[in-house]
């Protein structure tokens, strides 16, 4: 099952926005064009579902909903997410989920927030799952807290939830794999993937461990040659560990742990093994970071690989500006969506629907000829006149 | 009207843009391609094609080629759409930015005696046309020659290349603003036929719309 479609209503920098997703999608704009902030309206349906999670916790995490809510939101004070999930091939989707919130209101009480609607929709049963609120049933207390959290609520859309769990957002700070013990601050560990990395790694079943770092060996015996035999260790006071041997003039070369890997061959871990452990949706975060523009363009045409190899069909959403990603000729403008910034928050198009660009990509220019300079501010060029006296 | 510009670099980006500014300001560009410069000629039939959708205004350098027609042959295979306006700015868009002597001289701080000057010559065709004359590439000549006699050692220092390098440290923030604010395209056409025959295709594709 994939997410087909996501509306959003003043989440963020979008006010009112409706994208449909494909099984591979690449997110696109400048900076500051709200490309985190889409993957992280993902994160919040995950936050709301994992267990220890819920709508009041994974609100506060983002800093309430002042934080949440649209800057361009006038006189509208609630947020909305709906979803529409279903099978890749399928043109009609299996469910739609919404959520409706606003805060609670109330001046010294605790920053918190109600739902105004929350309704699942099973399209093959044409019917309304749930329709909250539900008169005499929901009071203001009931409604600070989702069905969707609760297993005893959710028994006939616990698929639903099951599916949120499994969204997985990789953003690997290479820094946070090699501290992995100290005091940095990480407001959402699960999500700076390596903070816990190797955590996770230590609990996996052994047997599939194994096997990933075959795969994982593959692979980087081709993109980093000289790093050879990377394994799972865990030290003398059991505390996990990455080692590979790095190969050099000595005849055996010498061990190397995380610590002294260099941030690609970091990155490039991470972005591996989270394709190949991952069985939910993966929202990947710029994977052309650290490394090597000759890797980067291989990764388009890796993902598809990856995706395919599969039994269930993963979604795999990827925010981007990279040249090296969107030249390679097997992405299609349906899988590209372009997010613009207007006066009313953050528009997004699927590029195949722009006016200006499409007859760049139809003309036979690569998709990155087509939006990377449309996309790009428009007097960049500007920032090297300018005075610079320190 | 809308239109796509194709440059091979900032400086020639800036030019299709002064120009545009001189003879057509209300025309809008909707964006710079292709992403990445440098490309512009094996990418022609493209653009041709794009041309279809959107005006296509693009300049490119002479380089090696005997003369302009010539170029555009070599490249375009099929028929030259109307709407896509393909320029060859002979030798270089730097040629046609030494054309307006009295400016550059000025922002340059060079005796207006040491400027190149233009001269009637054949391109390969039979008549002959007005171009600045340069003995060598004239972005090599700027860099190479021309910079010694600038007064200010700012501008020395920006456009004088590294060892092995093409341009100077600082080529572009040091031409950008010239091109910008104090490029004369008035004074400089007089001097570049080929400049003039630029203005002179925007003009009739803002006449045929």
């Amino acid at each position: 099952m994939i997410i087909k479609k996501i509306t959003l209503h003043n989440w963020k920098n979008f006010q009112n926005c409706s994208i449909e997703l494909s099984e591979r999608t690449f997110i696109i704009g400048s900076n500051a064009s709200g490309k985190s902030n889409l993957l992280d309206a993902l994160r919040f349906l995950r936050d709301i579902s994992k267990q220890a999670g819920g709508l009041q916790s994974a609100v506060e995490e983002r800093g309430g909903i002042t934080k949440i809510r649209c800057l361009a939101a006038r006189t509208q004070t609630n947020v909305s997410i709906t979803v529409e999930l279903g099978e890749t091939q399928e043109t009609t989707p299996k469910w739609r989920y919404h959520l409706d919130f606003m805060h609670t209101g109330g001046g010294i009480r605790k920053s918190q927030v109600k739902i105004n609607s929350e309704e699942v929709y099973s399209y093959e049963q044409a019917k309304y799952i749930l329709q909250r609120p539900i008169v005499g049933n929901d009071d203001e207390e009931t409604l600070k807290y989702t069905h969707l959290e609760q297993v005893t609520a959710n028994k006939e859309f616990r698929e639903l939830q099951t599916f949120f769990q499994d969204i997985e957002y990789l953003n690997v700070i290479p820094q946070m794999v090699r501290e992995s013990s100290s005091s940095i601050f990480s407001a959402t560990k699960e999500d700076y993937y390596g903070r816990n990395f190797l955590e996770k790694l230590a609990k996996m079943n052994e047997r599939t461990r194994n096997s990933y770092f075959r795969q994982l060996n593959e692979f980087l015996r081709i993109a980093v040659p000289q790093l050879e035999e990377l394994k799972f260790i865990k030290d003398e006071m059991g505390i996990p560990h990455i080692e590979a041997r790095y190969i050099h003039w000595r005849a055996k070369g010498s061990k190397q742990q995380e610590m002294q890997f260099s941030d690609g061959t970091l990155r490039l871990i991470g972005f591996l093994f989270v394709l190949l452990d991952n069985n939910g949706i993966i929202l990947l975060e710029e994977p052309e970071i650290n490394l090597h523009s000759g890797i980067v363009t291989q990764l388009p045409e890796f993902i598809a690989k990856v995706q395919r190899s599969k039994k269930n069909a993963r979604q795999v959403l990827i925010t981007t500006h990279s040249y090296d990603i969107l030249s390679n000729r097997g992405i299609s403008p349906d899988e590209v969506i372009l997010l613009e910034n207007t006066a009313e928050g953050t528009s997004a198009n699927t590029i195949s629907n722009i006016e200006e660009v499409e007859p760049i990509i139809r003309s036979g220019l690569t998709i990155a000829d087509a939006v990377i300079p449309y996309t790009k501010p428009k007097d960049i060029e500007k920032v090297i006149q300018l005075k610079i006296d320190f | 009207m809308k239109v796509y510009i194709v440059g091979e670099d900032p400086v020639t980006y800036a030019v299709i843009e002064k120009v545009l500014a001189f003879c057509a300001p209300k025309i809008e560009i909707i964006t710079k391609l292709p992403a990445r410069g440098g490309e512009v000629k094996c990418k022609i039939s493209e653009f041709n094609k794009l041309s279809e959708s959107f005006p296509v205004i693009l300049l490119t350098d002479l380089d090696a080629t005997l003369c302009a027609p010539l170029l555009l042959a070599e490249l375009l295979k099929e028929n030259k759409n109307e709407r896509f306006i393909f320029n060859i700015a002979v030798d270089e868009a730097e040629a046609w930015l030494m054309a307006d002597r009295e400016g550059f001289s000025k922002y340059f701080n060079i005796e207006i005696g040491d400027m190149p000057i233009a001269a009637l010559k054949k391109q390969g065709g039979r008549k002959k046309l007005i171009e600045m004359d340069f003995a060598c590439k004239s972005s090599w000549y700027l860099t190479h020659e021309l910079v010694n006699k600038m007064k200010k050692k700012e501008h020395r220092d920006q456009l004088t290349p590294k060892p092995g390098a093409a341009k100077g440290p600082e080529y572009n923030p040091c031409m950008l603003p010239f091109i910008d604010k104090y490029w004369n395209i008035e004074r400089a056409r007089i001097n570049s036929d080929s400049l003039n025959r630029m203005i002179l295709r925007i003009g009739n594709l803002l006449n045929k719309k």
